[in-house]
């Protein structure tokens, strides 16, 4: 069964198409790696997602959730999905701890000590356990998005979405975000990630797909989607990143 | 889209749930609105003064101290007499609060010690005091000066007393239309000079003294202008004069036909312009307060065009509805709009625009008191002072600080970066350091100016007639209050509108000129 | 090591002089242009105080008036008491919050020398003689060569004795603290032994030359209490710290927002509230209060009655609007609304037993004291003065500044988020109340409040002249507060909206905990300045007729002819209100500047 099913989804920016009809499915516990080039639709698709921006036609369903404007659906498919951004979007005002016990002590209702016991094990997890007491501005940025993937598992996620997570990293940050990822996947997770990271896409990615002008392209499993890609846009796009 | 698509209740859906608080929100602020009025109504209807203008129509019985008219004909008048104290304190004061307070800002940034230290004294004694108390001051400090005595009689060239400050006035004949207009546009050709003598600089790189040529031309015009140049201007006389009599020629309502119809086009042309510019993709039809600005002053300005057109109508409209002839004594409207303009701009006026007239203590009327003449001179009466003192001292206070920190803003890195390509330091004033402070100086400086304008209403504290002072007399009298609540609501709104707009224009004009 | 550090270094001080004073030829000008013009400034001020004219008694006299306007003599260990327990509440912060900061004396006493220095040079140039008649040129002598030198004299002694402290301590430290209590005790040790001049009648009532008389003790000895007070509650609140007593982290704001509140309703006001409906009426509304705060706590928190949880919240939602329709006591229906508001947060702020405890105390507390005020609010007043307002004055000052503050606020804030909200209607709606609100100055709402309100109101509603004046004063601040908090939220990033949503919270959680605090703080500087304002803006009511602090000055003092007589002695009184506001506003605004330092410094 699958976790993740979308049929034919479009939106509209005014008169802009971003999404021009996408149908996927994502399987639970799969890695779904996507690439395109910028201006793509990748992010507006992936927040369709967690409905952060809705879709304006076709359908979305997570984990049997179908996407509309039910106030209800909108509460659940927040707490099943967990999404980690680019430019990481940590609480400036609040501690480390406090920014991942947030939301499981408001949106989830446990009590302190049990949401900051959570806290601990996910900063262990992450590699980070040392800075629970600190603010985000005093971080470097791959401990920031460490500790925003530590934010998100803190809801207990279902699914985890990565919007370009290391491309507002230096070089050397990456690779222990992309280590947390790899254990993340390893562990059973259920992923979709937009990165350019093909090294990463190679390793743990179930599936890659390729979008390109708010349609996608291509759909294969990693081998194929690098070493014999189905079309020619594939082609361009990968002659362009390798 | 396709609701029935899902099956959930429709008081679930987000955007049910957000226009049901809309409009509920809505309910409450509307029903507690009645609810406030139809009280007042009701209150109003129990005492035995219903709500109503007339009085804007009657002779309110009132004297104002100060103004254009001490004993005005009808409320409105009174009003306007109020109005036009109020922009004669707010105008030359945002004059001269915009001057002391660059100067404040810039000794700020003195590198001489004292000279900074007793500035920034100055800054935290004035800020941190009240107005209001300040403009007691200003008057407790005029009213402790000698009174006026018998023995003071005669001219004088500046004489202060508990009367006042009287000082020499440029009294204007009958050619001083003529010459202002002559002024206005020596101004105008003016900045032509300067902006040519710059483009001969950037062109062949040698220097070409703008300012010096502009100062020069400034003053040669003028003084041509005062010996007789200025009949010049008698031209634009002469064409209104033209485009009056069309009314007369011509159908009167061809002319209000074609006036309204080409300013509708453009009104229409530009608003519509407008919307399609801010529904585009990057502006996603959101509208910014200056949007909403530009479309509400284009809307004033069509109905501005079409009331004025149809004068006599609307007129006759609001007649019927108030229920008073006097309302609208004069005969307004565009004929004699253009007539005026030829009475002022007449050819055959001659002789020196302006001369000179000195202060004269005289006996007032029949009483043994001394009183400054009217005729002669220029008084600044005490309120006035005191207003004008405090609210100029108050305000460049605030101005120095938006200047030195514009100032700051720019000057480190953009003057070092100016330094090393070897520019001079006034030309490095004048092309990189000003014009960058500008842009960050304006919008504070339009609040401050609003500021201003909105704290002369102080002036009630010190016997000045400015238009609250005014209209408080007036409800006094008449028991109008609600009614001169909404003048005063509608006059200040009027007039932080039109300086929001000028700091809009300024401000679009100076983002054009850094890109 | 000691003789390098305290001798002076000549080529520093001469650096100095020509690197801020004489660096150019305009400098140098400019230099002496100011000295002559802050010289010739000095001299005219000082005449303009020791001139004959002036009548300082005015303010001495009538100091009474100026802070409480018309409040009996016969209470006034009410004000005391209040000026007493501001004082007990100021040492116990600064004690609490204390950083034990140590200063050298050598550093300390530099500042003296410099005071003392400048001191001894303003004595010289005081001018000896004032023209007593404008007109005729006639000039008094008032300053005798003698007085001077004793003046100059005792600058000298104080001067020696500073150097000396400074050589002989000059590698000590002392604590920054005491410090400033020894010059506040110097500021009051010197209230005993200066002079003040005073208003002096003879036995049939007849004002005669007025003389330098020691302040009265009814002054002096109150204020040396109060010094020891501060003194005592300083180390008080120090000793707190050092005990780590957290709860007073949270209590010490909690305490400075409610003692203006019981000053208001109980200690200025004397009510004449009788025990019995205390008894009858406010203990057992506590105790029902307990036993709801305590089902709410212990029962419908427990883990196996959660399920239930819900309907209780719609119960006790239904019970608070249902008691709105009922006759029932106001006090009830305060309790319900209250209650409603603690059954819907209970869920999320009390998770173990041991939280639900302190709730609970802390909810038996607020409901006690929020009666209690009631009480005192509510009850007659048993203080009689002429006019309508029992507060007048400085007083009056601070409570129109306090009130219109803690009012606006929150206002200001709902404005803000109505503004930038994404709902038309509700943008709408705000945007032009903030407008209209704006556009016209605060003296033409005042205008409505005092003459055009009433209007509005059914028949038979009255306010007081003081509740309209603080209402109209929060309303316009609000609109100004409101747009101050947008700049807040317009500043804060598009990222942390999509986070906020993304970890699943709703909108008042994504406000309240995300947007808010961080709107807040960015615009900490401009929200005190827009206090600082307010405070001074409260000088118009002065305008519409309520006896504040300036009305006393420029209004009631100058028509005083019965008694002492001054008669129109406007400048000296215009004078004394000036500093008086400045003092405030400056300090204030001084300490603000410090305070946004450090939080500044604490984000990073
Ligand atoms: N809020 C928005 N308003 C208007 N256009 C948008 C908005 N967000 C994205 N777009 C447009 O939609 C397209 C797809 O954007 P995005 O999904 O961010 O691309 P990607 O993530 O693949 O780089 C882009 O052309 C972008 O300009
Ligand atoms: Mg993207």
């Amino acid at each position: 069964m699958s976790i993740i099913s979308a049929k034919d989804v479009k939106k509209w920016y005014g008169d802009f198409q971003a999404l021009k009809g996408v149908t996927m499915e994502v399987g639970e516990g799969e890695v779904l790696v996507i690439c395109g080039p910028s201006g793509s639709g990748k992010s507006t698709f992936i927040r369709c997602i967690n409905r952060l921006e809705q879709h304006q036609d076709g359908e979305i369903i997570v984990d049997g959730i179908q996407l509309s404007n039910d106030i209800k659906n909108i509460e659940a498919i927040r707490s099943e999905v967990g999404m980690v951004f680019q430019s990481f979007n940590l609480f400036p005002h609040l501690t480390v701890m406090q920014n991942i016990t947030l939301a499981p002590i408001w949106v989830r209702k446990k009590s302190k000590s049990e949401a900051e016991a959570k806290a601990m094990e996910l900063l262990n997890r992450v590699g980070i356990p040392e800075q629970a007491d600190k603010f985000p501005g005093q971080l470097s940025g791959g401990q920031q998005q460490r500790v925003a993937i530590a934010r998100a598992l803190a809801m207990e996620p279902k699914i985890m979405l990565f919007d370009e997570p290391t491309s507002a990293l230096d070089p050397e940050m990456i690779k222990e975000v992309l280590d947390v990822m790899k254990e993340l996947a390893k562990s059973g997770m259920t992923m979709i990630v937009v990165t350019h990271e093909m090294g990463f896409a190679k390793e743990v990615a179930d599936r890659v797909m390729l979008f390109d002008d708010g349609q996608l392209v291509e759909e294969n499993t990693p081998d194929e989607f690098f070493t014999n890609p189905k079309s020619d846009r594939t082609k361009l796009f990968l002659s362009q990143i390798l | 889209m396709n609701k029935n698509k899902f099956n959930f209740a429709f008081w679930r859906d987000v955007r049910f749930l957000k226009w049901a608080f809309q409009l509920f929100v809505l309910f409450l602020v509307f029903n507690s609105l009645r609810g406030f009025f139809s009280q007042a109504v009701a209150n109003l209807a129990a005492t035995n003064l219903p709500f109503s203008w007339r009085f804007l129509g009657t002779t309110p019985g009132i004297q104002v101290s100060e103004g254009f008219k001490t004993y005005p004909e009808s409320g409105l008048e009174a009003i306007q007499i109020g109005i036009a104290n109020m922009l004669r304190i707010t105008v030359s004061g945002i004059f001269f609060a915009t001057i002391f307070g660059t100067i404040m800002g810039i000794a700020r940034l003195s590198k001489n010690w004292i000279v900074e230290k007793s500035t920034t004294g100055l800054v935290e004694i004035v800020r941190n005091i009240p107005l209001l108390v300040q403009i007691f001051f200003w008057q407790a400090v005029l009213i402790s000066f000698p009174r006026l005595e018998e023995a003071d009689r005669g001219q004088h060239f500046i004489h202060i007393s508990a009367k006042g400050i009287a000082f020499p006035w440029l009294d204007p004949g009958e050619s001083s239309w003529l010459f202002g207009f002559w002024f206005i546009l020596s101004l105008y050709f003016t900045r032509k000079v300067f902006k040519w003598r710059v483009s001969v600089l950037e062109k062949y790189g040698r220097e070409a003294y703008p300012t010096i040529y502009s100062l020069i031309f400034l003053i040669i015009s003028n003084i041509l202008g005062w010996a007789g140049a200025y009949k010049l201007v008698g031209i634009f006389g002469y064409a209104a004069s033209i485009v009056g009599n069309l009314f007369d020629v011509f159908p009167r309502i061809g002319i209000q036909v074609l006036f309204i119809s080409v300013g509708s086009f453009y009104a229409v042309r530009y608003i519509s312009s407008e919307v399609k510019r801010t529904r585009s993709a990057e502006n996603r039809g959101v509208l910014t307060d200056d949007d909403i600005f530009k479309l509400v002053i284009t809307v004033l300005l069509l109905l501005t065009l079409i009331v004025g057109m149809f004068l006599p109508l609307g007129v006759a409209i609001s007649d019927f509805l108030l229920g008073n002839e006097a309302f609208f004594k004069s005969n307004w409207g565009l004929p004699q709009f253009f007539q005026g303009i030829q009475n002022k701009l007449d050819w055959n006026y001659s002789g020196a625009p302006f001369s000179v007239s000195y202060p004269e203590a005289i006996q007032a009327g029949s009483s043994t008191f001394t009183n400054y003449s009217q005729d002669v001179g220029k008084v600044m009466t005490v309120g006035y002072f005191a207003t004008w003192v405090g609210v100029v001292l108050y305000t460049s206070v605030f101005i120095s600080e938006v200047v030195r920190s514009g100032i700051m803003a720019v000057a480190k890195g953009q003057s070092e970066a100016g330094l090393s390509l070897g520019l001079k330091r006034s030309t490095l004033l004048r092309l990189i350091v000003l014009p960058q402070a500008l842009r960050i100086m304006l919008p504070p400086m339009g609040n401050q100016y609003l500021n201003l304008a909105k704290n002369t209403s102080l002036g009630i504290a010190v016997a000045f007639p400015e238009i609250v002072s005014v209209g408080q007399t007036l409800y006094n009298q008449e028991g109008q209050t609600i009614a001169v609540f909404l003048i005063w609501m509608a006059f200040y709104s009027f007039v932080s509108l039109t300086l929001s707009s000028i700091v809009n224009f300024y401000n679009k004009k100076l983002k054009i000129v850094e890109r | 090591m000691i003789e390098a550090n305290t001798k002076v270094d000549y080529g520093v001080v001469k650096r100095w002089l020509k690197e801020n004073l004489f660096s150019s030829y305009s400098s140098v000008v400019l230099t002496f242009a100011s000295i002559f013009a802050l010289v010739a400034l000095f001299r005219g001020i000082i005449s303009f105080i020791i001139s004959p004219e002036r009548q300082w008694t005015a303010i001495t006299y009538n100091l009474q008036l100026y802070m409480v306007q018309a409040y009996p003599e016969s209470d006034f260990i009410r004000v005391w008491i209040t000026v007493g327990l501001v004082i007990v509440m100021f040492g116990l912060t600064w004690g609490y919050n204390s950083k034990n900061i140590r200063i050298t004396i050598n550093n300390a006493m530099d500042k003296l020398i410099k005071v003392f220095v400048v001191l001894f040079l303003l004595i010289l140039i005081t001018p000896t003689s004032v023209t007593t008649d404008k007109v005729q040129g006639i000039q008094e002598e008032v300053l005798q060569f003698n007085t001077r030198l004793l003046f100059l004299g005792y600058v000298t002694i104080l001067l020696v004795t500073v150097i000396f402290i400074k050589f002989k301590f000059s590698d000590k430290t002392v604590l920054r603290d005491l410090l400033s209590f020894a010059y506040l005790g110097f500021l009051i040790a010197s209230i005993w032994f200066i002079k003040v001049p005073t208003v002096v009648f003879d036995s049939t009532n007849v004002r005669v030359q007025d003389q330098y008389l020691p302040v009265a003790s009814s002054t002096t000895i109150p204020w040396t209490v109060l010094y020891f007070v501060l003194i005592g509650f300083y180390y008080l609140g120090k000793s707190f710290n050092s005990k780590q007593v957290i709860a007073l982290k949270r209590a010490i704001p909690a305490f400075w927002f409610l003692l203006p509140l019981l000053v208001v309703t109980w200690i200025y006001r004397k009510p004449d509230f009788s025990l019995v409906s205390i008894y009858s009426i406010d203990l057992p509304m506590v105790a029902v209060g307990l036993v709801l705060g305590y089902i709410s706590l212990f029962i419908f928190n427990q883990e196996k009655n959660k399920k239930y949880q819900k309907y209780f919240f719609y119960l006790t939602l239904a019970l608070f609007l249902v008691s709105l329709f009922l006759p029932i006591l106001r006090q009830l229906k305060i309790i319900f609304f209250l209650y409603f508001i603690l059954t819907s947060l209970s869920p999320y702020i009390s998770n173990t037993k041991e939280n639900s405890k302190n709730l609970l105390i802390v909810w038996t507390l607020s409901i006690s004291i929020i009666l209690f005020l009631m009480r005192g609010g509510t009850s007659e007043t048993l203080i009689e003065v002429p006019g309508s307002s029992i507060y007048g004055g400085f007083a009056l000052t601070w409570i129109i500044a306090y009130f219109g503050v803690l009012l606006s606020s929150p206002l200001g804030v709902l404005l803000a988020l109505g503004r930038t909200s994404k709902l038309p209607i509700v943008r709408i709606i705000c945007t032009t109340f903030i407008e209209l609100v704006r556009s016209v100055p605060f003296i033409t709402w005042l205008f409505f409040g005092s003459v055009m309100l009433s209007l509005f109101l059914p028949r038979g509603v009255e306010f007081d002249e003081v509740v309209r004046a603080i209402a109209v004063t929060a309303i316009f601040s609000s609109a100004y507060l409101a747009e101050n908090v947008r700049g807040g939220l317009q500043s804060i990033n598009k990222g942390q909206f999509e986070a906020a949503d993304a970890v699943g919270l709703n909108t008042i959680q994504r406000i309240s905990l995300i947007v808010l605090p961080q709107a807040l703080r960015a615009v900490i500087p401009t929200l005190v300045s827009q206090v600082i304002s307010l405070f001074k803006d409260t000088s118009l009511v002065a305008i519409v007729g309520l006896f504040d602090l300036l009305f006393v000055g420029i209004k009631v003092i100058p028509a005083q002819s019965q008694g002492a007589n001054f008669l129109g002695t406007v400048l000296e009184n215009i004078v004394f209100c000036a500093i008086l506001y400045w003092v405030f506003t400056y300090s204030f605004s001084r300490r603000s500047m410090k305070i946004e330092k450090r939080l500044g410094l604490g984000e990073r």
